[in-house]
């Protein structure tokens, strides 16, 4: 049976996550994949419903998001307790462990 | 802001645990996804998309007052500047030009935010013009669209038009107001309003096939796009010769060629021995080898350090031919822009995308005169069409006219113009609203 994969793109339509991510799944011919562009014009609790709505609305075998983002991020931690979806985070940017990293080390400098 | 951070901090160690893997750009953040619990975590380093992040010509640099040999650091980001912390992105570029201070090193600062003022600030007035902020700048231009990709198994890759053709079928599409076809709509009835384009007729393709395979998968082809055409609600073309084996089509509009990226270069910038250009493949209609062989006999003889660029799919042997195999589209736009003749003698074209690039590049244009060629340059008023007995002298002769070459650039030039991408997404635009409006029309009719 045919993998599915989602592939969440949280910085919209047009952003080179999402560039990125078709790139990379443009080579997966066995592979069923659906890009999901998360719409950067809703508000952060919308963007998490759309998010959940579009992992409840099929059996991924695998969700792809691209970055951290928070609203497609949560949406997914309630997923994965409450069906096991398996899913996998590839980001760039550092958010928590960046402000845990260097709270107090730039205050000194300065 | 700490709130903010500690929040964000409690969600990262619930993300982190429950995916199956993690995917850093960098050792520091797969590090410290597997600190914060991540089972599985892999460095991919240079995560970047070719295509967008290429070099730039030289006015991208002076557009921000960068000289060509200045040293350039820089970043992209939101220059929100945190109090706690006293610390925002771009701190500590700001700070290496206050201990570096050359005058041949920059900082590009990409972004803005509360910050960039503090920034600024920081920096005394002597060393202000080393740090250029930018503001926000668009990544890449702004598209609105969801691509789903259709799966297929590895033993129906050879058979995928149809594989295609049959999913498609078999999705539902009611939630788009018009469904536009690019190919492969012959299973496609009963959905409406529908747009279908046709970039060549199978017809010719069959015609001009070279292999009894091609031949007879062309011919197998021509029913399925007449059934195409008839399930279709407007049938576009992309040239009068496609039109003339499709009588179904009603509206002509060509392809586009990028303006932006395909242009002219400098005279300076032209190779300085004679060079052609071929993009193509080597065997089939496109003649790759045919011209290879034309090269070797008629061009070099009479030009001994000429060469012929060559663009294709395998490489061409000769002396005096450079293979660049597959190239990005940077490197092919800068290809056509510095040859003196592109050369492409196809046997059948339904439009030739090649000869429009090559128009918008300045570069002049031999060809075959197979339908598309001749329309695109209009019978040979913006390039030279050229039959197989009269191709290399043609080619001879233009590689010798330093003057003709640039006539025939000076009108490509005006010619490429007709296929702009807007005028393109113009018409596309006027064709989807006329049928939006001939289906409400039809539907109140009904009612």
């Amino acid at each position: 049976m045919t993998k599915r994969v989602l592939c969440i793109n949280p910085r919209g339509a047009g952003g080179l996550h999402e560039l990125w991510a078709r790139r990379l799944s443009a080579r997966l011919q066995t592979v069923d994949v659906t890009h999901y562009n998360v719409d950067r014009s809703l508000p952060l609790p919308a963007t998490r419903r759309a998010v959940a709505g579009m992992l409840r609305s099929s059996p991924w075998d695998l969700v792809y998001q691209e970055g951290n983002g928070f609203a497609a991020g949560t949406a997914l931690i309630a997923a994965a307790r409450r069906r096991r979806q398996c899913f996998v985070v590839s980001s760039g940017d550092p958010i928590a462990g960046f402000f845990q990293v260097t709270r107090w080390r730039f205050g000194e400098i300065c | 802001m700490a709130l903010w951070g500690n929040l964000l901090s409690v969600y990262e160690k619930q993300l982190y645990p429950a995916c199956a893997g993690f995917i850093g750009w960098t050792l520091y953040l797969t590090g410290a996804a597997l600190r914060l619990g991540a089972r599985r975590a892999v460095t991919v380093e240079g995560t970047i998309d070719p295509e967008v992040f290429v070099s730039r010509t030289p006015e991208a640099r002076l557009r921000y007052g960068l000289g060509l040999r200045h040293l350039v650091c820089g970043l992209v980001g939101s220059l929100r500047w945190t109090l706690r912390q006293h610390y925002g992105y771009g701190w500590e570029l700001v700070q290496t030009l206050k201990r570096v201070q050359r005058p041949d090193v920059f900082q590009l600062i990409v972004g803005d935010g509360d910050g960039r003022p503090r920034l600024e600030a920081t920096l005394p007035e002597e060393l202000r013009a080393l740090a250029v902020f930018t503001g926000r700048l668009p990544e890449t231009a702004e598209c609105r669209y969801c691509v789903h990709q259709f799966p297929l198994a590895p033993r129906l890759l050879r058979f995928k038009a149809y594989a295609l053709a049959a999913r498609t079928a078999r999705t539902d599409f009611s939630g788009f107001d018009v469904l536009h076809a690019h190919g492969d709509n012959y299973l496609l009835d009963g959905r409406h309003p529908q747009v279908r384009t046709f970039y060549g007729s199978a017809r010719d393709e069959a015609r001009f096939a070279v292999s009894l395979r091609r031949h007879l998968y062309q011919w197998l082809m021509i029913g399925l796009e007449n059934r195409g055409a008839r399930v279709a609600d407007l049938n576009v073309g992309i040239s009068e010769a496609t039109r003339a084996r499709l009588p179904r089509i009603q509206t002509i509009i060509p392809c586009g060629v990028d303006g932006e990226r395909f242009r002219p270069c400098a005279r300076a910038d032209k190779a300085s021995a004679p060079t052609m250009l071929f993009v193509g493949t080597v065997g089939g209609r496109k003649r790759g080898a045919f011209l290879a062989d034309l090269f070797s006999r008629t061009v070099r003889p009479r030009f001994p350090n000429a060469q012929l660029w060559s663009v294709a799919d395998a490489p061409l042997a000769g002396e005096g031919i450079v293979n660049f195999g597959k190239v990005t589209l940077e490197t092919l736009a800068d290809l056509y822009a510095r040859a003196w003749v592109f050369c492409l003698p196809s046997t059948y074209e339904g439009f030739g995308v090649p000869y429009v690039e090559a128009l918008a590049a300045g570069t002049a244009v031999v060809a075959s005169p197979n339908p598309g060629a001749r329309e695109v340059l209009c019978e040979g008023k913006f390039g030279v069409l050229a039959s197989d007995e009269t191709l290399g002298e043609a080619l001879c002769d233009l590689l010798g006219d330093a003057g003709r070459r640039d006539a025939l650039a000076a009108g490509g030039l005006a010619r490429a113009r007709d296929f702009s991408w807007e005028q393109v997404a113009a018409r596309y635009e006027q064709v989807y609203a006329d049928l939006l409006g001939r289906t409400r029309h039809d539907q109140e009719k009904a009612a």
